[in-house]
């Protein structure tokens, strides 16, 4: 069996183990990155949706929940879930940090903010020209104000002087342009001397007397097995996976517990004009309210079938209309209700949750907010995103919402944001980690994701990880 | 089911969901074959038939009574929808006659070059 030897071993090369790989191998730590899916460099992607998210997606895409009635969308591949996002960066509200307080995970917000901003600006953020904006987004806008909501633009980090606003950035990015983890921290981690290994699965951390001495791997499509010793060890996994291991290495207290998401449904307006959104930004702006989130978006033709209502002569109607369709998207931070928990026959995590009637009834509200933008912007027909096709010809219909829409079995719902699962608390009837990101139970095992996330933060969480990671690093870097 | 409404034949899709099962390497691959086999067996305990040996107004009829209106497994069943979706609209013959122009031919990407190098800060 091969031995690799370093000082930290980062499992999992997304907006979290990116930023935390290129912080230690900056200063000089010996810093391996193992990450589970393949390292797809941007000149081999392809613009085939067909081809690229069994490449890029755990689960070839097809992961959910265990009653099968809730997607979850994470990425699979050197970058982790930043090579398939859309690069938007949208900070906490101060309150999810007051919220994450009072769980016992205080966290210095100022300093926070400036842990944003440095993230911000090593991503280039910026605001996409309104030239990147698709015609159904303009109409959403409209709409929108018309309604007196103040759409915002977006922050993104999409490198908009070499963005082409091709609007298939949940496929990668074959430009290059995007400035996900994969373009970004990972070669830089690499240029400072990170080593990263591509298509290895960590199987386990081996405990003793509350050290971890070394973990297991496996190797390629033969399934070579690999022995890593490091000092420490940071776990990037992402909300589900880095639980799934801890819970696999026998570490289990309160570890996948708190799972919350940002779980979403999609709208779909019919307009007279031909919109053809999907040649342009998948999204470029956003309305927040109290309790949800709206983000008016496009997909490539075969997300956007997939994202579309009806059954067989319905979705195939909507379908030949697709140029005509606009689509847009409520987005509710759930309560952290869910669970990772290991299955007892196949060995592998499963992913429980259903949401609650709180946050149902927040689902229920942003998608006839959605109705109402659209009516407003002069949509004839807006679609509801249940199995059965229900049309609403009017802003009034969106009162029928509550009847056609009761629980999450009735609405296709789903969610590429998993947050919590090592939920931080320095109180250990509650957390997994503390708020130095250490695991409350091991000496040198820490984790730093969105599952340290105590409970749903409402926004896209991207932006939150990296400067989690960012205040993290040196808090790890000083125990290693 | 029967194929797409833009031409693309039942077996074309169901080639195009094995690709893309296969391309995935997903641990789970046997839950979707799990529900395939599903779909396909629990028409016997009603109709002494497997799915695929039902006329299309029995398939419509299951598809519409027990899937998209029903509960518990004519729900789980109703899943099969996002493959046939992923089979048919993932292939570019369907793609195209929805007015869909893949970004290749799309005119104004005619001059753009396919890489570009990171930049480090």
């Amino acid at each position: 069996m091969k031995t690799e030897e370093v000082d930290l071993c980062i499992i999992g090369s997304g907006a979290g183990g990116a930023v935390l790989a290129h912080e230690a191998a900056r200063k000089g730590l010996r810093t391996l990155v193992v990450e589970r899916g393949p390292y797809l460099r941007t000149d081999a992607m392809t613009t085939s949706e067909a081809e690229m998210i069994p490449r890029l997606y755990k689960d070839g895409g097809m992961q959910m929940n265990t009653a099968v009635d809730f997607f979850i969308l994470q990425g699979s591949c050197v970058g982790g879930s930043t090579t398939v996002s859309n690069m938007v960066l949208i900070r906490a509200g101060d309150e999810a940090f007051a919220r994450w307080g009072q769980l016992g995970a205080e966290l210095p917000v100022t300093e926070l903010r400036d842990c944003y901003t440095r993230i911000e600006e090593a991503l280039e953020a910026g605001i996409a020209p309104p030239s990147a904006a698709s015609r159904s987004t303009q109409l959403f806008e409209m709409g929108a104000r018309t309604l007196g909501f103040v759409p915002q633009p977006m922050l993104k980090a999409l490198g908009n002087a070499r963005c082409h606003a091709c609007g298939n950035c949940n496929i990668g990015c074959t430009f290059g342009a995007k400035r996900s983890a994969l373009t970004t921290f990972i070669p830089w981690a690499e240029a400072q001397g990170a080593r990263v290994l591509a298509d290895t699965t960590v199987t386990r951390l081996h405990v003793t007397r509350g050290r971890v001495t070394h973990a297991e791997a496996v190797s390629g499509r033969r399934g070579e097995r690999l022995r890593i010793r490091a000092r420490s060890f940071a776990l990037c996994g992402g909300a589900i996976g880095s639980s799934a291991l801890l819970l696999a290495s026998g570490v289990k207290r309160n570890v996948g517990t708190r799972l919350s998401f940002n779980a979403g449904a999609m709208m779909v307006a019919d307009f007279d004009e031909a919109l053809d959104a999907y040649d342009a930004d998948q999204m470029t702006s956003y309305v927040l309210a109290d309790d949800y989130l709206i983000e008016a978006t496009h997909n490539p033709i075969m997300s956007a079938a997939l994202t579309t209502p009806g059954w067989m002569d319905d979705h195939a109607a909507l379908m030949k209309r697709s140029r005509h369709l606009a689509y847009a998207g409520a987005m509710v931070g759930t309560e952290a209700t869910g669970r990772v928990v290991m299955s007892r026959w196949f060995g592998h995590e499963e992913t429980r949750f259903c949401a609650t009637e709180r946050d149902m009834g927040h689902l229920r509200d942003g998608l006839a907010t959605i109705a109402r933008i659209f009516f407003a912007a002069g949509a004839r027909r807006v679609f509801l995103p249940t199995e059965e096709l229900f049309t609403l010809r009017s802003a009034s219909d969106a009162s029928t919402i509550p009847a056609r829409i009761r629980t999450m079995r009735d609405v296709q719902c789903g969610s590429s944001h998993p947050q919590g699962g090592n939920p931080m608390s320095n109180d250990r009837r509650l957390g997994v980690v503390d708020t130095d990101f250490a695991v409350h139970d091991l000496d040198n095992a820490f984790v730093c994701d969105a599952s340290v996330f105590p409970d749903a933060i409402g926004v896209n969480p991207m932006n939150t990880v990296m400067a989690l990671a960012l205040h993290a690093a040196p808090r790890i870097m000083a125990r290693t | 089911m029967d194929g797409s409404p833009h031409g693309i034949s039942a077996e074309a899709i169901a080639d195009n969901v094995e690709t893309f099962l296969i391309a995935g390497r997903s641990r789970r691959a046997w839950r979707v074959r799990a529900l395939l086999t599903l779909v396909e067996l629990l028409p016997v305990a009603t109709y002494g038939r497997r799915f695929g040996a039902l006329t299309r107004a029995e398939r419509r009829a299951i598809i519409e009574k027990q899937w998209i209106t029903g509960k518990r497994l004519g729900r789980v069943c109703a899943k099969v929808k996002n493959l046939v979706v992923l089979g048919a609209y993932g292939d570019p013959r369907a793609a195209a006659r929805t007015g869909y122009v893949p970004l290749g031919k799309r005119p104004r990407f005619g001059h753009v070059k396919s890489s570009m190098p990171s930049v480090t800060p």
